[in-house]
C-alpha cells in the first residue's frame, strides 16, 4: 500500500517518477510493435499498461504531471492509430464499445476519451451525445488527483471536437430530445454547457485537495503550494469558455457567469475563489464585463475571509480603463453601462441610499445639503463623468459591505482599491471635476475613521498612502485645487514622518517641473507652505518612524531623536522646495508682498540649518518683483521701501549664517534701490552694510579681490546716487584696493577702481548685428555722470606706481600694460563724451609716459630671471608682453592720431556742450577735495 | 564642423525655477563637441548637467558660484579661433564694450565670450567678436528692465575660418518662432592676416 504521506523525500519522488516513466517507455514500444502490426487488441492492451501507470498515489502533483504529459504525448500515436483504422462510423462505434472492456478505470476512460474523439470525428452520431456520454463516466474518478488529470486529458483531446455554432436564434432553450434528433453538430451552448460541467467537477476535485491531505498546519501550507501548481488544470476550463468564437455577451451574461459565480461562491475555498475570479477577470473581454458588474460585485461581498479583494477589484478597474481609455470604444462603454443600470436598478438603490441618510440626517439633528436631482444626475448618461460615478458606486457598495463585517479590509487593501479608482477617475475623466478626487479622499478617510485607524506606519501602506496623494497632483493645473482640499489635508495628515517629507518634495517637483508662475494668493502659499514645511522647517521625529540604524539611539534610552539630515540630503531637498518661490506671480502689489513676508516668516522657522538655503532665492524673488513692478501711483514709494525693508530683513537673517555670502546680495540690493525712484537712502543703507560686510567678514585675499571686482561695477552702475555719495564710495573702494594684501592684487583693484571716477559714456553690448535689430550690438548707458578726470588722473598715476612695484621686470611691463589697456577705455569714454579734450589730452599723455615705462621694463625683461614665477598669478611669456605691446601700442596711435575733419567739427561742438558745464563741476569737486 | 554650446548666467534655484522646458528639450547630451559656460549656475546639479552635455565643458566661475575649482579665465582654442571665456564681473565697467575690448587685447583673442549682464549680444570689431548668451533662463539681475530678461543662448558653429551663430531666444513674438523660441543666424568670417 501506500506510504503514508509526509514520510517521503525529494530523492523518494525522483525515484517514483523515474521507474513509471521507465515501464510507460517499456510499454510504450512494445505498443509501437503492435501499431506497426496493425493489431488493434495488441495495440490496445499495451496502450492500458502505459496508462495504468497513471494509477498511482505515490507522486506529488509536479512529478505526476511529469509522467502525465509523457503518457499524453504516447496517447497521439493510439488517436491517430485508430482514426487510421478504415471503415465508417459502425467500425469506430464498436471500437468505442471494445475500449470499454479494458479491466481497470483510469486506462479504461482515458482509451474511451480518445475512442470517443475518433468516433465523433466521423460525424455518424451526435456530438453531444457522445461528450456527456463521457463525461457523465468520468465522474468514477474520485481521487483528485488523477481526476483532474483525467479531466485536463478529455479538455486537450475535445477541444478539436467541441461545437462552436452560434445557438438557434428560435428555440431559446431547446429540448434534449430535439436537439438530438436533429442536430448531430450541436451549438455553443452543449459547449458551454459540457465545458461548465467539467470545470464544476475539477473544482470539487481541486478543492478536495485541500481537505483530503491537510491534517497539520505544515500539510497545510504543502497542500497549498500542491495546490497552486494544480491551478492552472481548472482554468483551463475558463480560457477554453472564452476562446469560443460565438460567445456574445448576452450567452456570458445568463449562461455562463452566473454557473461560473455559483460555483465559486459555493465551493467555500479561499485559493479557488481568489484564482478564480482573477482568471474570470483576464480571460473574457472588456464589455463583457460592463453588463456583469452587478453580478460581479454581488460575490465579492460573500467571498470567504482572506481573500484578497482589492487584487480582483483593481483588475478588473485596470480592464475598464483600458478600454474606456480608447476612443474608439469608449462610447461602447457608455452604452454599456446604461444598459447596465437600467437591468441592475441601480438608480433605485441610489435613491435608497440617498433616503437612508436623509433619515439618519435628522434623526441626528443635522442639517442635510444633498441634493436629490444633483445626485440622479451623476447617473444620467449624459454627466460628463457617468461611467466613473456607476463603477465608483459599485465599489463603495463592496466596501461598505466589508465595514459591518467581522474583519474588514486591511489598509493595504482599501488603498489599493482606491489607487486604482483613482487612476480609473484620471484615466477616464481627466479630473474635469474636482468633486471626484474629494469624494474619492473623503471616503478613504471615512473608511479610516471607520476602522479607527490613526496613523499609517507600514513601509507598504506608505507607500501606498502617498502614491493615492500624489496621483491628482500629476494634472498640474490641479495641484492648488487639490491642496485646498480639506479632505486632502486630512488624508495626509495619516502619513508619518519620512513620508510626509517625500510628498513635500514631490509638490515641490511637480510645480517646478510644470513651471507656471501661478502662486498668485496668500491662501495659496499658506497650503503650499503647510505641506512643505517638513523639508522647510524640519520636526523632532518619534522613535517609530526612524530607520533600523537609529535603533542603537533607542537602545541607549533615547525617546525622540532628532534625525540629523547630510548637508548633501538638505541641499537637494531645500534647494528644489525653496525653488517653487519663483513660481510667485500677481499684479497685486500688495498681496505680493503679503506672500513673500509669509515666505519669510515660514523659512525663518527653518532655523539656520536650512536657512542658508531657502533665503536667498526668497530675496532675489523679492527683489525681481520690486525692479519689475509698474512705477507710478501714490503708494508705489511707500511699498517699494516696504519690500526693500523686507529684503533688507531677509538679508540680515542670512547674515546670521553666511556672513560671507551676505555682502553680494547687499550690493544686489543697491542695485535694485538706485533703479527705484526716490530710494537713494535705501541705496545708500544697502551700499554701507557692503562695506561693513567687506570690513568685517571678508578676510581672504582671493575673495577680498573678488568682492572688490563686485562692488567697482555696482557703484559703477549707481547712477541714481546723489555725485556725493557716488564719490565718497568710490574713494573708499580705492582706499580697499590699496590696503589689499598682495601688490599685485592691489594693482588689479585699483585698475577697475579708478574708472569710477568717469562713469559717464559707458556703452554697454546688447543686441546684435541683425537687420531686424534695435541695437547694433552696443547701447549707450546714459546714467553716468561722474566726470572727476583730476581724480581719474590722480588714481591713474597711483595704481602705475603699484605696479611699478613689481620687482620682476616682465611682470612689472606687463602690470603697467594692464593699467594702459584700462586707460585706454577711460580715453574712449572721455572721448564719447567730450571728444578729444583737455582731460582727453591729460588721459592720453598718461598713457603715453606709461608706454614708455612699460617699453623700458620689457627690454629689460628678456634677461629677466624666471625663478619669480608661481608667486603671481599672471606670468605672461616674452611673446605675449611682445604682443601686448603692440597691440597697446597701437590703441595709443589711434587715441593720439588726428581725425577727419567731419569728426573734428564734431568734436568742436561737444567741446563747446561740455565746456559749459565743466567749470561748475570742477568747482564744486575741488571743494569737496578741500573738505 | 565643431559645435559649440555658449551658455551662462542659469542661476538655477536661486533666482529662476528650472531652465524653460522648451530649451531643455533642446539641450540634450551628444548634440555638441563644447560647452562654454560663462558661469554662474547656481549649485552643483546644474553644474553636473552641463558636464553630461558635451565631452568638452569649459565652465568659468561667476561671482555666484561656490564651486572654488573653477577658473576665473580660460582660453580655449577651437580649429582656428583662440576663444576666451570669463564671466565678466572682474570686468569694470560691467557689460562695457570698451572695457571687453581691452580684456580681448590682454587675452590675445579672436573671440571673447562673457556673461554676468544677463544681456544678450553679439558684437564684431576687426574680425574679432564679443559674445554674451545672456542668460539661458532669463534670470534677474539688478538692472533688469521691467519686462525682465528674455532667456538665451547661443549656439557657434566653427568650420575653418568660417563662424557660424545661432541664437536662441524665448518669448520673442515673431512668425518665425512657432516653437515658442526664435533662432537668429550670423555668420562671421576670420579675418587671416597674409
Amino acid at each position: 500500500m501506500d506510504e503514508p504521506i509526509g514520510t517521503e523525500t525529494v530523492e523518494d519522488q525522483k525515484r517514483w517518477v523515474a521507474e513509471s516513466m521507465q515501464k510507460v517507455k517499456q510499454a510504450h514500444y512494445r505498443m509501437r510493435e503492435e501499431i506497426s502490426r496493425k493489431n488493434l487488441p495488441g495495440v490496445l492492451k499495451e496502450a492500458a499498461n502505459m496508462l495504468s501507470e497513471l494509477k498511482t498515489s505515490l507522486l506529488s502533483p509536479i512529478h505526476y504531471y511529469e509522467l502525465f504529459n509523457l503518457v499524453f504525448d504516447h496517447m497521439q500515436e493510439v488517436y491517430i492509430f485508430l482514426r487510421g483504422i478504415p471503415g465508417d462510423g459502425r467500425v469506430k462505434r464498436q471500437i468505442y464499445e471494445l475500449v470499454q472492456r479494458a479491466a481497470s478505470l483510469i486506462p479504461r476512460l482515458y482509451l474511451l476519451i480518445v475512442a470517443g474523439v475518433v468516433l465523433i470525428e466521423t460525424d455518424s452520431v451526435p456530438k453531444v451525445e457522445v461528450l456527456t456520454d463521457i463525461i457523465d463516466m468520468m465522474k468514477g474518478v474520485q481521487n483528485p488527483i488523477r481526476g483532474l488529470f483525467l479531466r485536463e486529458f478529455f479538455n486537450r483531446m475535445v477541444k478539436r471536437v467541441l461545437p462552436d455554432a452560434p445557438a438557434k436564434p428560435v428555440t431559446e432553450e431547446p429540448k434534449e430530445a430535439e436537439e438530438e434528433s436533429q442536430e448531430i453538430e450541436g451549438t455553443i451552448e452543449d459547449s458551454i454547457r459540457i465545458v461548465l460541467r467539467n470545470f464544476i467537477e475539477m473544482n470539487k476535485l481541486w478543492v478536495r485537495l485541500q481537505y483530503a491531505q491537510a491534517f497539520t498546519l505544515i500539510d497545510k501550507k504543502k497542500c497549498e503550494n500542491e495546490r497552486n501548481q494544480l491551478r492552472q488544470l481548472v482554468g483551463t476550463n475558463i480560457i477554453r469558455l472564452s476562446q469560443f468564437e460565438n460567445i456574445n455577451p448576452e450567452i456570458y451574461a445568463f449562461s455562463v457567469l452566473p454557473v461560473l459565480l455559483n460555483q465559486i461562491e459555493k465551493c467555500g475555498d479561499r485559493i479557488a475563489q481568489q484564482y478564480l475570479l482573477d482568471s474570470i477577470i483576464h480571460a473574457f473581454p472588456d464589455q463583457f464585463h460592463f453588463l456583469t458588474v452587478d453580478t460581479l460585485f454581488g460575490v465579492l461581498s460573500k467571498l470567504k475571509p482572506g481573500v484578497v479583494i482589492s487584487d480582483i477589484l483593481v483588475g478588473l478597474l485596470q480592464r475598464f480603463v483600458t478600454f474606456l481609455n480608447n476612443e474608439d470604444t469608449y462610447p461602447e462603454g457608455v452604452r454599456l453601462c446604461s444598459l447596465l443600470i437600467t437591468n441592475s436598478g441601480l438608480v433605485g438603490r441610489v435613491k435608497k441610499q440617498f433616503e437612508e441618510r436623509k433619515l439618519m440626517a435628522s434623526q441626528q439633528g443635522k442639517e442635510f445639503a444633498e441634493d436629490e436631482s444633483t445626485l440622479l444626475s451623476k447617473y444620467n448618461p449624459e454627466h460628463p463623468c457617468f461611467v466613473f460615478h456607476v463603477i465608483s458606486f459599485y465599489v463603495s457598495d463592496v466596501l461598505s459591505s466589508f465595514n459591518s463585517k467581522p474583519q474588514p479590509l486591511s489598509i493595504t487593501s482599501t488603498l489599493k482599491i482606491f489607487i486604482a479608482l483613482l487612476a480609473f477617475a484620471s484615466n477616464v475623466t481627466h479630473f474635469n471635476d474636482d468633486t471626484l478626487i474629494d469624494d474619492i479622499f473623503t471616503d478613504i478617510v471615512g473608511v479610516f475613521h471607520c476602522n479607527h485607524i490613526e496613523s499609517v506606519c507600514e513601509k507598504e501602506e506608505l507607500t501606498l498612502l502617498r502614491t493615492l496623494l500624489t496621483t491628482p497632483l500629476k494634472v498640474p493645473s490641479h495641484i492648488f485645487t487639490v491642496l485646498a482640499m480639506r479632505s486632502f489635508t486630512e488624508l495626509a495628515g495619516f502619513l508619518s514622518g519620512r513620508a510626509r517629507k517625500d510628498l513635500a518634495l514631490e509638490i515641490a517637483k511637480t510645480l517646478i517641473d510644470c513651471g507656471s508662475e501661478n502662486i498668485d494668493t496668500i491662501e495659496k502659499v499658506d497650503n503650499l507652505l503647510t505641506f512643505l514645511s517638513p523639508v522647510l522647517i524640519g520636526k523632532t521625529v518619534t522613535v517609530e518612524e526612524i530607520d533600523e540604524r537609529d535603533v542603537q539611539s533607542i537602545a541607549s534610552g533615547v525617546d525622540a531623536v532628532v534625525v540629523e539630515e547630510s548637508d548633501e540630503q538638505l541641499d537637494t531637498e531645500l534647494s528644489l522646495v525653496a525653488r517653487c518661490v519663483h513660481l510667485v506671480h500677481t499684479e497685486d502689489p500688495n498681496i505680493l508682498y503679503g506672500i513673500l513676508n509669509a515666505m519669510k516668516r515660514h523659512y525663518e522657522r527653518g532655523g539656520p540649518q536650512r536657512t542658508p538655503y531657502t533665503l536667498p532665492p526668497l530675496l532675489f524673488a523679492i527683489l525681481r518683483h520690486t525692479a519689475c513692478q509698474e512705477k507710478g501711483g501714490d503708494d508705489h514709494s511707500a511699498w517699494t521701501t516696504q519690500m526693500l525693508e523686507l529684503a533688507d530683513q531677509v538679508i540680515i537673517l542670512y547674515g546670521y549664517v553666511a556672513p560671507r555670502r551676505s555682502l553680494r546680495l547687499f550690493l544686489e540690493c543697491a542695485r535694485v534701490a538706485d533703479s527705484c525712484p526716490d530710494q537713494t537712502k535705501m541705496t545708500y543703507h544697502f551700499l554701507t552694510n557692503a562695506f561693513i560686510s567687506f570690513e568685517d567678514h571678508i578676510v581672504e585675499s582671493k575673495s577680498q579681490l573678488e568682492s572688490l571686482y563686485c562692488m567697482i561695477g555696482t557703484i559703477f552702475s549707481l547712477t541714481h546716487m546723489p555725485l556725493e555719495d557716488y564719490l565718497t564710495a568710490s574713494k573708499r573702494v580705492c582706499m580697499l584696493s590699496l590696503s589689499l594684501m598682495r601688490k599685485s592684487d592691489q594693482c588689479k583693484a585699483l585698475c577697475r577702481s579708478f574708472h569710477l571716477f568717469y562713469n559717464a559714456g559707458s556703452l554697454i553690448t546688447k543686441g546684435f548685428p541683425d537687420e531686424k535689430e534695435e541695437f547694433q550690438g552696443k547701447v549707450e548707458n546714459k546714467g553716468g555722470q561722474c566726470k572727476d578726470v583730476e581724480k581719474l588722473l590722480k588714481w591713474i598715476k597711483k595704481t602705475a606706481e603699484v605696479a611699478m612695484y613689481e620687482r620682476s621686470k616682465r611682470l612689472c611691463a606687463y602690470q603697467i600694460l594692464c593699467v594702459v589697456n584700462q586707460c585706454i577705455s577711460v580715453c574712449k569714454r572721455i572721448e564719447r563724451v567730450e571728444g578729444r579734450s583737455d582731460n582727453y589730452s591729460a588721459v592720453v599723455t598718461e598713457v603715453t609716459r606709461l608706454m614708455e615705462e612699460a617699453s623700458r621694463a620689457s627690454a629689460v625683461a628678456s634677461h629677466d630671471r624666471p625663478q619669480l614665477k608661481g608667486i603671481v598669478d599672471a606670468d605672461p611669456t616674452v611673446e605675449e608682453l611682445s604682443y601686448f605691446i603692440r597691440s597697446c601700442e597701437e590703441e595709443k596711435n589711434k587715441l593720439t592720431a588726428e581725425k577727419t575733419e567731419e569728426k573734428v567739427e564734431e568734436k568742436v561742438e561737444e567741446e563747446v556742450e561740455e565746456k559749459v558745464e565743466e567749470p561748475v563741476e570742477k568747482v564744486e569737486e575741488d571743494l569737496k577735495e578741500e573738505e | 564642423m565643431v559645435l559649440a554650446l555658449v551658455i551662462g548666467d542659469l542661476h538655477i534655484g536661486q533666482r529662476a525655477s528650472d531652465l524653460p522646458a522648451r530649451f531643455k528639450s533642446l539641450i540634450s547630451p551628444g548634440r555638441v563637441q563644447y560647452i562654454l559656460s560663462t558661469g554662474n549656475l547656481s549649485g552643483a546639479k546644474t553644474h553636473d548637467f552641463l558636464k553630461n552635455i558635451a565631452p568638452s565643458a569649459q565652465i568659468v566661475r561667476g561671482e555666484f558660484d561656490e564651486a572654488p575649482s573653477l577658473p576665473e579665465r580660460k582660453v580655449v582654442q577651437i580649429g582656428m579661433w583662440k576663444i576666451g571665456l570669463v564671466h565678466g564681473h572682474q570686468i569694470a565697467p560691467w557689460g562695457d564694450v570698451d572695457a571687453l575690448t581691452g580684456e580681448l587685447r590682454e587675452l590675445d583673442c579672436d573671440i571673447l565670450i562673457t556673461g554676468n549682464t544677463h544681456e544678450l549680444a553679439v558684437v564684431e570689431s576687426d574680425g574679432r567678436f564679443i559674445i554674451n548668451p545672456g542668460s539661458a533662463t532669463g534670470a534677474f539681475e539688478g538692472s533688469t528692465p521691467r519686462e525682465g530678461h528674455k532667456p538665451s543662448f547661443v549656439l557657434m558653429d566653427i568650420s575653418d575660418s568660417k563662424l557660424s551663430l545661432y541664437i536662441y531666444r524665448l518669448g520673442v513674438e515673431s512668425s518665425e518662432a512657432p516653437d515658442g523660441y526664435a533662432v537668429s543666424m550670423l555668420q562671421f568670417s576670420k579675418h587671416v592676416e597674409e
